[in-house]
């Protein structure tokens, strides 16, 4: 019963999506081909990394709303360390150190406080954004040494963008940890009720601290491919990604309240919002309208969630058959 | 089952509905040339765009307006590759980051598309010529030579300038310094203060006050500033010192209208952004015809706006400061209004 009502989610992506691709072709002359299919990748898998361990959290009935700061304070710091000196893998290093923290320190505040995750992460969000910018200021830093627009700029085998093989393999990593671990099953529980699972024996406060953690470790990630791809960090660096990211999340099938979500549903929805994106703007047609377009699907998204959502309860259960 | 067939049905019903907005986009043998802008809904931007549409019109090019909805160089990233996917001729952008965007324009032009900026500039070696307004000296000068005629070639003048920490507003003033030092043209003025209006109506109107109080010989304020050259204007009127002070400076013809009619400030100085557009794509149309390559020395065929010769680095200066008085301010503001509804 379960599996089946989370299947329809994902098919429904499955057909909008290629719906979306149909249309983008229609659309442009330029869509499919190879090359450009490729290329959007890139202006899509450095918020999907942050939408895996976001989906995680959001299962778990937590939310961070700080993950566009967390990435503009590595990104900083990274800037600060080359101007430095550092070598490649100590940036990479310091990054996700720095993400891993400032994680960790939101998922500790969280259990501290006792409040919505929402709250504190407002704050941390003012807060990481605020620390990078009081560094870096109205300047920029450009410094990164030569091998280190590798993780954001270069092709394996001439084709696959690391970037995007990075966002693969650790798609495929967070599938297996939430869909076949003691792990997931337990992320699950504590999303559908906290008090039960913590009756039941799984330590809720600690999960939350890793929850965190893990997504700011991603966001770290996520610094390090993106300040590699621009090889310039500013104060604006990841503006509004926070957003983004959510919509990728939410739009993926991931309840909201919690207890429910797949990562192929974020995974479809990624490729969605991905390919939606970069053929709009193939006819150039201007953000605003885009974001109104990536709007009414995340409308619609939620519609047909609780639609959903009342099919299973009223329909399905009425002409219940065994 | 039903419910099932039905449901994904409604979900393509609702991409195809979702999707009718946009328009798809005629093949054309034309040449197409994009303007990539720092961020859409700016006026400035809107205006470049009214000129890059003429010159377009005059040699038969398609031109493509784009930009992000916010002003980041990820946002500039991202369209730059969706031009380079569209095979556009040429990208002419106004650039937000000088070194974010190196990369995306290399790739660009290693697939044949021109990179031309403008407005502002990216690293030499990623775009073949940059098309500036004008040098910090001309934009300092704009408004010197207004003063020189308003003092009748000798006077006191007062500067305001925008924040203390403004970078380009500083070197504005500090070319003026040095002009009226060592240029004879401009030694007959004598800068008796340099104020700081920090960008905000009311310091800007009570630095300008200070200024007409302290220097009872004072004949003209210049203000690097728009918000300070209106601010300033404003004092003039409300203290009826109309034809005693007079203010000039940088400003916005929309915001200059009624203080140009009224006296206070008899002309000031911009960069005209339409002008800045059309000379973008003449120079653009002149490189991808192979008329020029963008070496120093070359000259392009501006169109109307003349000729104009490339200096170091693929520099191309349009010239000194548009001028507005009471004969044009009006035109040039009404203009403005209709591009930014």
């Amino acid at each position: 019963m379960k599996i089946r009502a989370l299947g329809l989610w994902e098919v429904a992506l499955f057909f909008l999506l290629a719906g979306v691709i149909v249309l983008n072709a229609w659309l442009s002359p330029y869509f499919l081909d190879v090359y450009n299919l490729i290329d959007s990748t890139f202006s899509f898998s450095e918020k999907a990394l942050i939408a895996l361990p976001m989906a995680l959290l959001i299962i778990a009935r937590e939310i961070d709303v700080s993950v566009a700061s967390i990435v503009a304070l590595c990104a900083v710091l990274m800037g600060v360390a080359a101007d430095a000196g550092a070598s490649v893998p100590v940036l990479a290093l310091l990054s996700l150190c720095v993400g891993t923290a400032a994680g960790a320190f939101n998922g500790l505040i969280v259990n501290a406080l006792g409040v919505h995750s929402i709250v504190v992460t407002i704050g941390t969000l003012s807060l990481y954004r605020g620390i990078a910018v009081s560094i870096v200021r109205d300047g920029s830093y450009t410094g990164f040494p030569g091998g280190f627009s590798w993780f954001g700029q270069h092709y394996l085998w001439g084709y696959v963008p690391v970037e995007f093989l990075i966002y693969v393999i650790a798609t495929l990593i967070f599938g297996v940890l939430l869909h076949t671990t003691n792990h997931g099953r337990r992320i699950y529980a504590i999303g559908t009720n906290p008090d039960a699972a913590r009756y039941s024996g799984v330590p809720v406060t600690r999960y939350r601290v890793a929850l965190f953690a893990l997504t700011g470790f991603m966001c770290g990630l996520a610094a390090v491919l993106l300040a590699s791809r621009l090889s310039s960090v500013r104060l604006d660096i990841a503006t509004g990604w926070e957003l983004q990211v959510i919509t990728m999340v939410v739009l993926g099938g991931v309840a909201i309240a919690g207890g429910a979500g797949t990562i192929l549903g974020v995974t479809l929805a990624v490729f969605l919002i991905g390919l939606l994106t970069f053929g709009l703007s193939l006819v150039n047609v201007p953000g605003i309208v885009m974001n109104i377009y990536i709007g009414c699907m995340l409308i619609a998204a939620i519609t047909l969630q609780r639609g959903a959502t009342f099919v299973r309860l009223h329909l399905l259960s009425s002409n219940k058959e065994t | 089952m039903i419910m099932k067939i039905s449901r994904r049905a409604g979900l393509i019903g609702l991409a195809m509905t979702v999707m009718a907005g946009a328009v798809p986009a005629a093949a054309q043998d034309a040449p197409r040339y994009a303007m990539l802008v720092r961020v859409l809904g700016n006026t400035a931007f809107e205006l470049a765009h009214v000129g890059a549409q003429e010159a377009a019109d005059d040699l038969g090019v398609e031109l493509i307006f784009t930009g992000p909805t916010e002003n980041t160089a990820e946002g500039q990233v991202n369209l730059i590759n969706s031009l380079i996917a569209q095979r556009v001729d040429a990208i002419m952008l106004s650039a937000n980051d000088a070194t974010a965007l190196t990369p995306a324009l290399r790739r660009a032009a290693q697939r044949g598309i021109a990179i031309v900026t403008w407005d502002q500039d990216t690293e030499v070696d990623a775009r073949t010529l940059f098309i500036a307004s004008a040098t910090n000296e001309l934009i300092a000068m704009g408004p010197a030579r207004i003063a020189l005629e308003l003092a009748d070639g000798e006077g006191d003048i007062g500067v305001i300038s925008g924040p203390a920490s403004s970078t380009t507003q500083n070197l504005w003033v500090d070319e003026l310094l040095r002009l009226t030092e060592e240029n004879p043209e401009f030694a007959g003025l004598n800068v008796v203060e340099v104020a700081y209006g920090d960008e905000r109506s009311d310091k800007a109107y009570s630095e300008a006050l200070g200024l007409v109080n302290k220097y009872p010989d004072l004949e003209v304020i210049v203000a690097y500033s728009s918000v300070a050259i209106a601010a300033a204007s404003q004092m003039v009127r409300d203290q009826g010192l109309v034809g005693q002070v007079s203010v000039t400076g940088l400003g916005f013809p929309t915001e200059m209208v009624d203080h140009v009619t009224s006296g206070a400030t008899p002309a000031f100085a911009i960069w005209n952004m339409v002008d800045v557009g059309y000379t973008t794509v003449e120079a653009t149309y002149n490189l991808l015809n192979g008329d020029i390559s963008g070496a120093e020395g070359d000259v392009i065929d501006a169109g109307r706006m003349g000729e104009i010769t490339v200096g170091a680095d693929g520099v191309a200066v349009m010239g000194e400061l548009f001028v507005y008085d009471a004969s044009n301010v009006q035109a040039a503001a009404d203009l403005i209004n209709s591009v930014s509804e």
